[in-house]
């Protein structure tokens, strides 16, 4: 960037965006982003000076999403670089704007502090004025609001985030975006500036100079976003640009010309102007520097801010985390409720048929609302990553910008301490509810299952540890192909991407849900290197809920045939390990109808009568643990 | 133009309850009375403020002269780059602003309303007499030709207010000196209004009374020779041939009779009251050229007005509008 706002080059080095690598001609996005050379940072819109013919691709065809994202991310690093060097150095001393803070407010904070101001003129004062006179004087003649809506505290809140960011594209570096918004009887547009162009009733003065609001900066306002902003007749937002001289940082008034009533034509009277001030409160200014010393720059053109001048950034994760308020209520909701069916697991697989109701709908909500609503399919690249984190200085910061995967990792890191792996595996993975959901249609359509020999099954175990250990050596070396062998889980093709991928990524998922129709959890059980990576840690788990007759394993195997993962040794004992918490086995623990060990109990005690109390004939009563 | 700058003397004088700046020195009382003293267009300007603090006073008073530089852009032919300079330059004014467009709408309306006696493109008829008594030091009143060429510009109804555009006729030029000073003093005032000062006195060269003093007593507005008047709301506008006099015998001076292109003489004096300084510094100037009929039809036809009006020898006829106005009263001599 030239020190002038210029963009003097643009080229991308390295980009990671999955969609990318596939498909689109890496040409195509290096002509798409070398094309922003030349674009001026200062100007509103900018690339609208050039001729259409050299304006290039405004997109890249297949990815107008990510170009999307790339424009914005050139625009906006752009922006805040030229304003941190230039305008911080330019302004010197005096306070400046901060457009950088992200930050959400609400109707009320925004009037109680100033940023958003109001004038009331009632109809009784607008005839007194005007030197008329109205039968209801107590009614609004015009109450009005002004905001300067550059700040997000201000802008976002009250116009919403994708409006505000649309808008803010639309300006330059420095200019403004200001919000007007009324009730009442008069309108301040009125009807003449679909005509000139100009709003003539409306004007801006600050200090020595007058602002003209045209119907080419103009944006009309269906609604207020902000939580608890009342309902207005107009609102309209205005674009005001740096090059007029107007000065965000000063004292402004809104002028607002009441037309003269046309009924008295008696009077002669000066025209009516009522004013609104306005001075934006002094939270959404940076101080600024004292004294900045040029000469520490060495590069020209870019000199080094003065470090009290730097903007204090509200942290980009609230934002976020705000933004998707009601996702993160739902996954806490989801996520209690697993709590209380782990914490009464007795109570729920006691009673078979309720167990299995819960069990196929946990899972559809895991797969629907996880893994393809929210995105929330934890992945040994979270693994990875947490793991470099902690080697190179962690920062919570980046983990709290998925509020999503950051509130389930909690809660999975809790349920591997408390109960084992198993609990993520079993009810959290979307692509194992996956599997599973398909694996039951399978089986009740009619599909034989494939029985795995233990011994052979207990060796296949060993391929998800090599896998996760090869994933996390690769990552010492690069993280990058780390992340390429983190493709053996088809989690992306899957549920990300919902299969919209290139073809040998597509042909692999459906392989492995295809075998996970005659194995259930194919890739669970073998492959798996997140399942992998949280079993090793599970090996501290607290608890030990699942429960087993001293019998289990030696006189009957139902439970190790049914377990979903072959985690039962055909010896009794779970393994903890491969376990994913399913309850399968607790179902039938309790299952009179299906328990070997049960039904056997039952015959030893019918030839007796039943003397002494009834209730010890119930099963559920009286019967030992297996611990 | 800086003629009548220099030429022109304040006809009127103002006690004020206190005098301002007596205070100052030693410890500074909560409230008194504080004068502000600048220039606005082209003429000597000053705000009192009565019974305020000086802290109050001191903003306004800052405020206020912002103001006016800000009005002055627009409207003030003392600076070459005003709105009214450009339009008087080019013929056409693009993007006016909404200051410019309601001072030369206003200017029309009145001069709609009083028939032409009050008409803002009289600037080429002053122009033409100043050129006349500075180019050849001539002593005499121009000869009719001259005045007659000039008179060819006059004419309020070529002025156009199109979109977004103010526009005038071929060869004409406009003054809002008839005018502008009271539309500065009325935004000025209402400017202060809107802050919440309710005790000021605004002095540009008409006088606006935002509220009495603040003990209640009204402002005292002196006329040379004449009774006061006790002014505590609306405007007082005066206007005085020899307020600007061209040429050494006095004959000629700035209030033009549109009609004739000549100085008008039927008056000694006129001083005009209404709510808005403008519209009273607009009528001021057009009864000085009317007949005591003219002035009378006038003021039956408005609501609001006063007139008095002071002939050569000495005699004051006074007119009210039937709904008169409130905020002034007369001292009788």
């Amino acid at each position: 960037m030239t020190p002038d706002g210029i963009i003097a080059g643009a080229k991308i080095v390295a980009h990671e965006e999955p969609i990318l690598v596939i498909g689109v001609p890496r040409e195509a996005l290096a002509a798409y982003v070398a094309d922003f050379k030349g674009f001026d940072l200062r100007a509103g819109g900018g690339l609208q000076q050039l001729p259409p013919a050299a304006r290039g691709p405004q997109a890249v065809a297949g990815a107008s999403v990510t170009s999307a994202v790339i424009r914005d991310a050139i625009l906006r690093s752009g922006r805040a670089v030229f304003r941190s060097r230039v305008t911080a150095l330019e302004s010197g001393s005096v306070p400046r704007l901060d457009r950088e803070s992200r930050r959400r407010s609400s109707w009320p904070a925004l009037v109680a502090e100033g940023a958003v101001k109001r004038l009331l003129v009632t109809r009784g004062e607008a005839a007194r004025l005007r030197e008329t006179t109205d039968a209801e004087p107590e009614k609004t003649f015009i109450e009005l609001w002004l905001a300067l809506a550059t700040p997000s505290a201000i802008g976002e809140t009250l116009l919403g985030q994708r409006l505000y960011e649309s808008e803010l594209a639309k300006i330059g570096a420095e200019d403004n975006l200001l919000l007007v918004a009324a009730n009442g009887l008069y309108s301040f547009r009125g009807t003449e500036w679909r005509k000139s162009g100009v709003f003539d009733r409306i004007e801006i003065q600050q200090g020595r100079n007058t602002f003209r609001l045209r119907a080419s900066d103009y944006q009309p306002i269906d609604v207020l976003h902000a939580a608890g902003a009342p309902e207005f007749r107009e609102i309209a937002l205005f674009r005001i640009a740096h090059a007029s001289g107007f000065n965000p940082t000063e004292p402004f008034r809104l002028d607002v010309s009441l037309a003269r009533d046309a009924a008295s034509p008696s009077r002669l009277a000066a025209p009516v102007v009522v004013s609104l001030d306005y001075r934006i409160p002094d939270s959404y200014l940076i101080p600024g520097s004292v004294a900045s010393s040029p000469t520490l720059g060495r590069e020209p053109g870019i000199r080094p801010s003065p470090p009290d001048a730097a903007p204090v950034q509200a942290p980009l994760w609230q934002d976020i985390w705000w933004q998707r308020r009601y996702e993160i209520a739902a996954l806490a909701l989801m996520l209690a409720g697993l709590g209380g069916i782990l914490i009464f697991q007795d109570w729920v697989t006691a009673r078979g048929k309720l167990y299995r109701c819960v069990r196929i709908g946990y899972l559809l909500l895991t797969l629907g609302f996880l893994g393809f609503l929210a995105n929330a399919q934890l992945s040994v690249v979270n693994v990875v990553t947490f793991i470099h984190a902690l080697l190179s200085g962690f920062r919570w910061d980046l983990f709290l910008l998925d509020p999503m995967v950051f509130v389930l990792w909690s809660f999975v890191a809790v349920s591997i301490l408390f109960w084992g792996r198993g609990v993520f595996c079993g009810w959290l993975c979307p692509f194992g509810a996956l599997q599973e959901l398909l694996n039951e249609a399978a089986r009740r359509l009619g599909i034989a299952q494939l029985q795995v020999p233990f011994g052979l099954h207990e060796r296949l175990w060993m391929l998800k540890y090599v896998l996760f250990l090869g994933i996390l050596a690769a990552s010492l070396h690069s993280i990058m192909a780390a992340f390429a062998m983190a493709e053996v889980e088809p989690f992306k093709t899957a549920i990300t991407l919902k299969f919209a991928r290139d073809w040998p990524f597509v042909i692999y998922a459906a392989l492995l849900l295809i075998a996970g129709l005659f194995i259930e959890r194919f890739f669970c059980r073998y492959l798996c290197p997140l399942g992998a990576a949280l079993a090793i840690p599970a090996r501290m788990r607290m608890f030990e809920w699942l429960k087993r007759y001293r019998e289990c394993g030696a006189e009957c195997q139902i439970c190790a045939r049914t377990c979903t993962v072959q985690a039962i040794h055909p010896l009794g004992q779970i393994n903890p390990n491969e376990c994913i918490y399913c309850l399968q086995c607790q179902a039938k623990y309790f299952d009179s109808a299906v328990c070997l060990h049960i039904k056997k109990r039952i015959e030893r005690r019918q030839p007796r009568p039943a003397i002494k109390t009834p209730a010890a004939a119930t099963p559920a009563k009286g019967v030992t643990d297996g611990h | 133009m800086d003629i009548s700058r220099m030429t022109r003397r304040r006809a009127l004088t103002i006690f004020a309850a206190t005098a301002a700046g007596l205070v100052a020195g030693g410890s500074r009382p909560e409230t008194a009375d504080y004068e502000w003293r600048g220039y606005a267009m082209g003429t000597d300007a000053r705000i009192i403020f009565s019974g305020a603090s000086h802290q109050a006073s001191r903003s306004a008073a800052e405020l206020a002269a912002v103001e006016i530089e800000r009005l002055e852009r627009a409207l003030s032919l003392f600076r070459s780059d005003s709105e009214i300079a450009r339009l008087n330059r080019d013929g056409v004014l693009p993007a006016p602003t909404g200051d410019m467009l309601r001072a030369v709408g206003l200017a029309v309306e009145v001069a709609d309303a009083t028939d032409g006696l009050f008409d803002p493109t009289v600037q080429a008829l002053w122009e033409a007499y100043v050129d006349w008594f500075s180019t050849s030091r001539n002593q005499e009143i121009p000869p009719q030709h001259l005045i007659a060429r000039a008179l060819q510009a006059v004419d309020w109804r070529q002025i156009k207010l199109a979109d977004d555009s103010i526009v005038i006729g071929k060869g004409q030029r406009i003054t809002l000196n008839g005018l502008g000073q009271g539309y500065v003093t009325d935004r000025v005032a209402n400017l202060l209004r809107h802050r919440g000062f309710n005790n000021v006195l605004v002095d540009l060269g008409e006088q606006r009374a935002l509220g009495p003093n603040r003990d209640g007593s009204p402002w005292l507005v002196g006329r040379r020779g004449r009774p006061r008047i006790e002014l505590s709301d609306g405007a007082l506008a005066t206007s005085e041939g020899v307020g600007c006099i061209l040429g050494a015998n006095g004959a000629v001076h700035h209030l033009f009779d549109p009609r004739t292109g000549r100085s008008s003489h039927r008056w000694q004096t006129i001083t005009v009251h209404h709510h808005s300084a403008a519209v009273a510094d607009a009528l001021s100037t057009a009864a000085y050229c009317a007949s005591g009929d003219e002035i009378k039809n006038l003021v039956r036809k408005f609501d609001g007005l006063i007139v008095w009006a002071t002939d050569h020898s000495g005699r004051e006829n006074r007119w009210e509008s039937a709904i008169r106005p409130i905020g002034v009263k007369s001292h009788m001599g």
